[in-house]
């Protein structure tokens, strides 16, 4: 069909749209057709429906209830090298309309005039994601409020009968359900729902002028039961005999050292000392130091990486990612030579790279950008006591706490806790203190890889908002990093 | 939906299911930015806000629901869902609305600067990346750069008649410089300058800056590992101690969640020469606060007066509990809290610069403080950008590490500048502590 654009605007209301379905094809089949009319290369709709849900428990009390509802759609709009982005937060094709106007306005783009003949896009079926992976029903078989309430106060009492010198407790339970459709002039129609939680548990002891805060938390996407299946004793009991150990511990001493990271959350290292500049959002501006080097050695021998969304049930798994791609698998590091970049659609159009299903964003507030999803060095061969009994004098890095990364490859991350490790021993326990190194240099002393590959959730934040990651490995051995003691 | 239809349709709901008590706080923004990449414009985007909490008391409990939806059918619901919840009585705490929200005090009008057009925006960008660009040959790219302005609306609601409104507004421009010499480490350097609209930035000071460290970045050394004074730019400063709030934060005391104990209040943390001041008002504060997301009046409060801890900030809730008025600094949330609007550290008396000192450190700028931070801990072991003085001449740190414990740093104070800077994150002088730990990178 073709319109007239005189006749477009007046045949959008405010009515706000409540459900994304295949019907939604012709009117945004038309708002497309004129994006493209008026000059535009590209054009993409995300529109966005989202409700959360925040629970928390303190000091053996419920302390706050806290359900949250959003829409929005986001536009973006690109000619020649130059993106436009504009978003709102009414959900309708009227606002719709106005998004697409200043969109154009702000791209330097005329709207075509009345008499302007408007082809519309013609949107393929709906790829519908959702129905697919029969994810309709997650709303419907969540836990109620209530149930969540006393679960996570019940957690929160088992922590002050198990934890020693216990001064405070906090535990939260998040529940974020997310519900998006894409459509784009390439043809993209394309709709998802998400469902991401987390349980997140602190315990705060405080004993002869010693201060000790010790934090774990657990994650789960697509499983409405998660909640209902945490292992509340286990996660107790790891966070008890934490704090027992760190309470009374001693700082960490500046220096350089020898590093065991463990498994799980240690992947950290790997997710800002590397995973970040093998963004097509780093290499796209020549600002990672790893831009030219695909196909060359970059890492130790030992090390192979993966930055993928498809394990079932990960913190960072998609089905498809927010420019409407389904999820790939990408292989980054294998044996050191660096073998691929993580790109979203504009990051492969300026780099060439191939697209790889990671352009995400955290909401319809923001573009879409190329981003980690479950980001893991492979497990290697040795165990982790071999990994130990390799150092003379060095640090076990136990948990790990976030991190960041510059432009010039200089990565920082903070250890919760740790042990000092003599003649391939734990000998005492240390706390917390912050490592930093350039990512060049301590992914080729990354030298051995145990056998024991863990993913945990996480989250990462970066130019396109905070998303849902996982970081993971196994046990590694780094053979020197800088570590900011006392 | 202006503020008199929303408490119109709010009351008239309310009343229809049976609730009487209500209030609700928000913000309705507007936001441009642009950003360039080799001499072409890359990104521009503008971002439409509105977020705002709705509060339902009951006599028992209460219900808090956050959302973005403020027509009519969007409040009824999250009126009816806030009830829901109130209904839970999950909560122990019933908060009430006091006749603080309803003090009378004039917010001044605002004349906001109009909307600056994108191009300009981009064209004024554009111009900054090439002056900076051409002045070395080291200056490669600026790979992060941003100029953008931010206007909007603060309101507050409630169902006893309290209706207060004020309005904000900044422009800012940053560039973040990557320089790399023949032979030496990639650097960087990062300039930052906000003003009330795009006519007030300081643009040329903006790019002159920029040179300057540029240029200085590219002769390093590295710090030498050990326990030293260090000389803070007010910014590190006062970014460094608001990520230990929960000392003056009168809700987290409550919850066990400080540094402080309750009856910590009136002991002395910090060296008598340090005071430091809460000004929602400040004349150097961009955006003067009026009121807080309870509708109470933000006040001036003294923090820390001769090293002395003498106030908190409190809301309704946390005052009661003190036996004190709530100081208008509440936040809204499912769990009100509160928080400072500006701080200011009142000048010291010294006047010698830092970099008379052979091996003084001068830490400029701190990074990661989501990760270095152990805010219940009190422990930090953070990233810096610095400099140290190296035979009377001021020299760019390699990269290195500071580490310590908040309440260490605060006793270890051994002097304070003469001359206050604004800064983005407060106004406050240099500050000189003792004992702090520098690992070299």
């Amino acid at each position: 069909m073709t319109y007239l654009a005189g006749g477009i605007k007046n045949s959008f209301d405010h009515k706000i749209i409540e459900s994304f379905h295949d019907d939604l094809r012709k009117d945004f089949g038309i708002l497309l057709g004129l994006a493209r009319a008026a000059g535009a290369d590209f054009a993409e709709f995300f529109l966005e429906r989202r409700s959360t849900f925040r629970a928390s428990s303190q000091n053996q009390k419920i302390a706050a209830i806290n359900p949250m509802l959003e829409t929005g759609i986001g536009l973006r709009i690109r000619k020649g090298t130059e993106d436009a982005f504009v978003c709102g937060s009414e959900l309708s094709l009227y606002s719709a309309y106005k998004l697409l106007q200043r969109c154009l306005e702000i791209a330097g783009l005329d709207i075509p005039k009345n008499s302007s003949l408007i082809p519309e896009v013609n949107l393929g079926p709906l790829n519908d994601y959702a129905s697919l992976h029969k994810k309709f029903d997650f709303e419907k078989q969540l836990p109620g409020t209530k149930e969540v309430a006393e679960r996570i106060h019940d957690l929160d009492l088992k922590l002050w009968k198990q934890v020693k010198f216990i001064e405070s407790s906090g535990v939260s339970a998040f529940i974020d359900h997310q519900d998006i459709l894409v459509l784009s002039t390439d043809g993209v129609f394309a709709r998802d729902i998400r469902l991401n939680q987390q349980v997140m548990a602190n315990a705060f002891a405080f004993e002869s002028g010693d201060r000790c805060d010790v934090r774990e938390s657990v994650g789960g996407t697509s499983d409405p039961t998660f909640i209902q299946k945490i292992k509340s004793d286990a996660l107790v009991d790891q966070l008890a005999k934490r704090s027992a150990e760190m309470l009374h511990a001693s700082y960490v001493e500046s220096g350089e050292y020898p590093v065991v990271l463990g498994n799980g959350f240690g992947g950290v290292i790997f997710h800002e000392a590397c995973g970040h500049l093998l963004e097509t959002t780093s290499v796209r501006k020549k600002s990672s130091p790893f831009t030219e080097l695909k196909g060359q050695k970059i890492a130790h021998q030992a090390v192979t990486a993966w930055d993928e969304g498809l394990t079932e049930n990960a913190y960072g798994s998609i089905s498809m990612d927010d420019e409407g791609m389904p999820a790939q698998r990408t292989l980054l590091i294998e044996n050191g030579i660096l073998k691929n970049f993580l790109a979203d659609r504009n990051g492969s159009l300026e780099t060439q790279h191939p697209r790889t299903g990671s352009g995400r964003r955290q909401d319809y507030r923001f573009a879409p950008t190329s981003r980690m999803r479950n980001t893991f060095i492979a497990a290697g061969t040795y165990s982790p006591e071999d990994l130990l009994s390799s150092v003379d004098k060095g640090i076990y890095a136990l948990k790990l706490g976030g991190g960041s990364v510059e432009p010039t490859g200089d990565f920082n991350f903070a250890i919760a806790s740790a042990w000092l490790i003599e003649k391939g021993k734990l000998t005492k326990p240390l706390k917390g203190a912050t490592a930093i190194g350039k990512g060049q240099e301590v992914l080729e002393r990354i030298s051995m890889c145990a056998n024991d590959l863990e993913l945990v959730p996480g989250a990462c934040g970066s130019i396109s908002g905070t998303i849902w990651t996982t970081v993971g490995q196994p046990h590694i051995k780094v053979d020197r990093l800088t570590i900011g003691g006392r | 939906m202006q503020k008199e239809q929303i408490f119109e349709h709010l009351s008239k709901e309310a009343q229809k299911i049976g609730i009487s008590e209500w209030d609700l706080s928000g913000s309705s923004s507007l936001s441009t930015s642009v950003a360039v990449m080799g001499g072409k414009v890359d990104k521009i985007q503008t971002r439409d806000a509105l977020s705002f909490g709705l509060r339902v008391m009951t006599k028992e409990s209460f219900g808090y629901i956050s959302s973005s939806d403020l027509s009519g059918p969007g409040l009824s619901k999250a009126l009816k869902l806030a009830k829901d919840i109130a209904e839970l009585r999950l909560t122990d705490t019933s908060p009430h609305l006091t006749a603080s929200s309803m003090e009378k005090f004039a917010i001044p009008e605002r004349k906001l600067a109009p909307e600056t057009d994108v191009r300009q925006l981009s064209q004024k960008l554009l111009e900054m990346e090439r002056e900076v660009l051409k002045a070395d040959p080291a200056f490669k790219k600026i790979p992060y750069n941003g100029i953008g302005e931010y206007s909007g609306k603060r309101f507050y609601l409630n169902s006893i008649g309290s209706m207060r409104e004020e309005s904000f507004q900044n422009s800012w421009v940053y560039l973040y410089l990557l320089a790399e010499a023949e032979g030496k480490k990639a650097r960087k350097t990062y300039c930052y300058e906000q003003a009330l609209s795009f006519a007030d930035l300081q643009i040329s000071k903006c790019v002159q800056d920029t040179i300057n460290n540029g240029k200085f970045v590219l002769d390093y050394v590295p710090a030498s590992t050990g326990k030293r004074q260090i000389c803070f730019h007010p910014k590190a400063f006062l970014t460094l101690l608001s990520a230990f709030s929960n000392i003056w934060n009168a809700r987290l005391i409550l919850d066990g969640k400080s540094l402080v104990k309750k009856d910590q209040i009136g002991a002395t943390f910090a060296s008598p020469s340090f005071s430091l001041v809460d000004s929602p008002r400040h004349p150097f504060h961009l955006n003067p606060v009026w009121f807080d997301d309870e509708g109470v009046k933000a006040q001036e409060m003294s923090i820390f007066e001769g090293g002395v801890l003498r106030n908190l900030v409190h809301n309704e809730e946390t005052a009661r509990a003190f036996d004190k008025r709530a100081t208008g600094n509440a936040i809204s949330g499912p769990r009100s809290s509160a928080s400072h609007h500006y701080l200011s550290v009142p000048a010291g008396t010294r006047d010698q610069d830092w970099g008379e000192e052979q091996g003084a450190v001068y830490v400029e700028e701190l990074h990661a403080l989501h990760a270095g931070i152990q805010s219940l801990q009190g422990s930090f072991s953070l990233p810096f950008d610095g400099q140290i003085a190296v035979d009377g001449k001021k020299r760019s740190i390699d990269s290195g590490l500071i580490s310590g414990d908040i309440l260490s740093l605060l006793q270890n104070i051994v002097s304070i500048g003469k001359t206050c800077e604004v800064t983005t994150a407060g106004y406050a002088p240099k500050i000189w502590v003792d004992e702090i730990s520098v690992t070299a990178g």
